[in-house]
């Protein structure tokens, strides 16, 4: 699999290492939807998580993508910036992707272009600030 | 000469005897209404007042569990006491943007015709209101009222959920208003008239109406719309709380509210007396005195419904008229004329 | 409103966050034409309490009983998804007789959820005894777990490195006999509900979830097995000793909500099986493995997914190294499926949202968090 994507996207692919049985992908952000949509078309049709991971120092958005035919994880992560961040939105290749993208949007601010209908999900639509952020407050007033 | 005799007996002794004293007959038919209608008044609402606590204490072991066990005693006698003075000392609320007079009467729009409709109910030989000659047609003209108090209710509560449950229950009860008559139609046959004296002396003389084909089918047409007619589950879907908040006395409180609760454990407690009186011969039986025998039916009948309501799961709206229009109307159709070949040959 | 005869005007009709079949604080806003659904948008968040962030600032022990919270329901998933995702990273090994004890609080807690399913399932259509019936059934199983672990609902007895204690005197005997008790009530179950024509007519048909739609939108559990996909994290990823014990996977065919209704009736059965395997093969030894009460895992990240009676429950922990996790990410199925809800609901009419909520056993708690 890690040969496949390497082949297919060359440059875009930083970082794939193969962890017990997750593929670990890093890659940049502008190959998301392309590889998301590879990975499918290989089997990896469940769209299990998505999620933000902000480290203090740098932030990353996870995507894992479960083939239940092997049970094999495709872990990717794409670095974006800590404030202003914005990824292209995968509902185009999964239906599921929808509600998750909308709750790392809420907690973490990440924006995804071209999702149908991105607005906040878990707080209330007047809340200020994306508390998950290591900013050291919850909200901002 | 029909062997149910009206109170009318009493009531003209007592009218000679007013009349032989010179004294208008008049003011004497006005005060006996006004004695009947609050003997029938008060009878109805101690046994609402029981059934109440019947319908708990029948569920709870239904469910294994207890039911009212504190109020006055080991079986909670008093329970409904309690729970109705607790309704009379709530707030009386009426929704602002309400149609204030309409709100206010609706719970006796249907309450009223409700209570009516046990003027033709023998509970004994000698204990009949007024043996009307249109009986069977006086239910039926008098039970199709309550729904326009059901309609004003929802309409008046400036509520879209109670107007949608209004009309649901307006739609439910019309429609099974037809399998009902046509039932009630059948044991009119049978018996040659509409009076309510004469059906019973048909059965005392040749066996209760249930016993005799085909009136097995009317008597279990009656029994189902009429569990419909007082929106009982399976057919409660008007009043469901859990689709759409209550239905159409979402905004009743308090005494209000009890006045629609108490009309339909009424309306309940009529169908299974008239279920009695058509179809398992009313007072008739060995032994025991009328009356007893009277009230045993009516309870077996009310315990049976009880039991269904408690067991089966609520249908859909459209199910439920399908239900009646499908089913019901056509078997209804198929008993009248069953009932007629077998009647007349 | 018009009403009748001409439905072309579209109603936007609220259903809660206050409403007796919304399961919890949860809003439904439906579009409606006439009877029928042309739209729905689900509100949540109104239980949201944070959970992801607290965790942060808690020890990776401190957080167990949070956990608990999320699908308060069935406890224990919650917990071992945690503890299993952070024993990874913390390359833990846990005692052979604790997996089986942990198998079996597992099992016992998926029959009380899926009692629960079964109860308010039939509440919501109007056989209100079922309601009664599934509760008293689950008070066994609460008696159980007040016995072992002093808690009826939050045990929180799944810990790092094992459980929390062992079987107390009297409790294997007890196990035996609820094991026993189960069978022939489900088989009342099934003479009441299952074969009622009326509990058919409110489910059978309603609520389609074709199987494509159910991956793509990662349902999982009865969810997607009542679409017919075998899918069972037990036997996908099987964690704990569920490789070793013999049970079915139980799919329908269906995909409405009756196929939903009876995996989750068989699973039940599946369940005492399971139970009874445990309570047959468990080993002599120790319950918990040795940690040191300030846990400080190396930094990695490990993702512990659980087979939780709602669906795939899974903790996503990264570790920097620290006392507290850097990020827990909490998973949870019912997400998911509300996500497919507005989907699944399109078409139908009012009555049936209840039903097909219903048919998805969510919980507000792991939605929310």
């Amino acid at each position: 699999m890690i040969e496949h994507l390497k082949a297919h996207f060359g440059e875009d692919i930083e970082s794939a290492e193969q962890v017990g049985r997750e593929v670990r992908v890093r890659l940049r952000p502008a190959a998301l939807v392309a590889v998301c949509r590879f990975c499918k078309e290989r089997g990896y049709r469940y769209p299990a998580d998505i999620t933000a991971v902000d480290t203090g120092s740098e932030m990353r958005v996870v995507y894992r993508l479960v083939s239940l035919d092997n049970g094999e994880h495709a872990v990717i992560s794409a670095g974006v910036p800590r404030s202003g961040a914005s990824l292209p939105s995968i509902t185009g290749v999964f239906r599921g992707a929808d509600w998750p993208e909308r709750e790392v949007y809420d907690l973490f601010g990440v924006r995804f272009v071209s999702h149908p209908d991105l607005r906040r999900i878990l707080l209330t639509d007047d809340w200020q600030g994306f508390p998950l952020l290591k900013t050291g407050s919850v909200q901002d007033r | 000469m029909s062997a149910t005799s009206t109170t009318s007996g009493v009531f003209d002794r007592l009218l000679h005897w007013w009349q032989a004293h010179g004294w208008p007959a008049w003011i004497f038919q006005g005060v006996w209404m006004i004695v009947m209608a609050a003997v029938v008044t008060a009878f109805v609402l101690v046994t609402v007042l029981f059934l109440i606590w019947l319908e708990r204490k029948v569920s709870a072991d239904i469910q294994s569990r207890v039911g009212p066990n504190r109020v006055g005693g080991r079986f909670g006698p008093l329970q409904t006491a309690a729970d109705a003075l607790k309704l009379l000392m709530k707030e009386d609320i009426i929704p602002s943007g309400a149609d204030r007079i309409v709100f206010i009467l609706a719970p006796f729009a249907v309450f009223v015709p409700t209570l009516t409709v046990f003027l033709v109910v023998p509970f004994s030989q000698h204990w009949l209101v007024k043996d009307l000659n249109l009986g069977v047609l006086f239910v039926v003209a008098v039970s199709a009222l309550p729904v326009i108090g059901l309609v004003m209710g929802g309409w008046a509560s400036n509520n879209k959920y109670a107007m949608l449950g209004a009309m649901r229950a307006a739609a439910q009860s019309i429609s099974y208003e037809i399998p009902l008559i046509l039932a009630m139609v059948c044991v009119a046959v049978a018996a040659g008239s509409l009076k309510v004296g004469d059906i019973v002396d048909a059965q005392r003389e040749g066996g209760w109406f249930i016993l005799r084909f085909p009136l097995q089918l009317a008597f279990l047409l009656y029994f189902i719309t009429s569990m419909a007619e007082v929106n009982r589950v399976p057919f409660d879907l008007p009043e469901a709380e859990s689709e759409l908040v209550a239905g159409y006395h979402t905004e009743y409180t308090g005494m209000r509210f009890a006045v629609f609760f108490v009309a339909e454990f009424a309306h309940l407690f009529f169908v299974a007396a008239f279920c009695t009186t058509l179809f398992l011969g009313a007072w008739s039986g060995p032994a025991l005195p009328p009356a007893l025998w009277f009230l045993l039916k009516t309870y077996a009948i009310i315990l049976i419904i009880m039991w269904v309501r408690w067991t089966l799961p609520r249908l859909r709206i459209d199910q439920i008229m399908g239900f009646a229009w499908k089913l019901l109307v056509p078997a209804a159709l198929i008993t009248v004329l069953l009932t007629g070949l077998v009647w007349t040959a | 409103m018009s009403v009748g005869l001409t439905p072309t005007e579209q109603v936007i009709l609220n259903m809660g966050p206050q409403h007796p079949s919304t399961h919890g604080v949860l809003r439904l806003k439906l579009t409606l034409e006439g009877e029928v659904i042309v739209g729905c948008d689900p509100v949540i968040g109104y239980l949201h309490r944070g959970m992801e962030k607290i965790a942060e600032n808690r020890t990776y022990a401190q957080f167990i009983p949070y956990t608990d919270r999320l699908d308060y329901l069935s406890s224990a998933s919650n917990n071992e998804a945690f503890v299993l995702a952070v024993e990874r990273i913390a390359s833990i090994e846990v005692p052979p007789r604790a997996q089986y004890l942990r198998v079996i609080l597992l099992e016992l807690n998926r029959i009380a959820s899926h009692l629960v399913f079964v109860a308010t399932f039939a509440n919501d259509l109007a056989a209100t005894t079922a309601f009664l019936y599934g509760f008293r059934e689950r008070e066994v199983i609460m008696d159980l777990f007040e016995m072992w672990t002093g808690a009826r609902l939050t045990q929180s007895w799944i810990r790092i490195g094992g459980v929390g204690s062992d079987l107390p005197e009297g409790f294997e005997k007890k196990a035996h006999e609820f094991c026993r008790m189960l069978g022939p009530r489900l088989a009342e179950y099934d003479e009441l509900l299952t074969g009622n024509r009326i509990f058919r007519a409110r489910t059978e048909g309603v609520g389609l979830l074709p199987p494509e739609a159910g991956i793509d939108y990662a349902c999982s559990g009865p969810t997607l097995r009542g679409s017919g996909v075998p899918f069972d994290l037990r036997r996908a990823e099987p964690y704990e000793v569920y490789s070793r014990l013999g049970f079915d996977v139980v799919t329908d065919e269906a995909c409405d909500c009756m196929g939903r209704y009876r995996v989750r009736m068989e699973e039940m059965r599946q369940s005492v099986h399971i139970i009874e395997q445990c309570l047959d093969q468990l080993p002599q030894g120790e319950v918990l493995a040795k940690v040191p009460r300030a846990l400080r895992p190396a930094a990695g990240e490990a993702y512990g997914r659980v087979e939780s009676p709602r669906g795939e429950f899974a903790c996503y922990v990264v570790s920097d190294g620290g006392t507290s996790p850097l990020r827990v990410r909490l998973r949870a199925p019912s997400f998911y499926h509300m996500a497919a809800l507005p989907e699944m609901v399109r078409g139908w009419k009012i009555g049936d949202v209840v039903a097909i909520l219903g048919s998805l056993d969510i919980v507000l708690g792991e939605i929310d968090r």
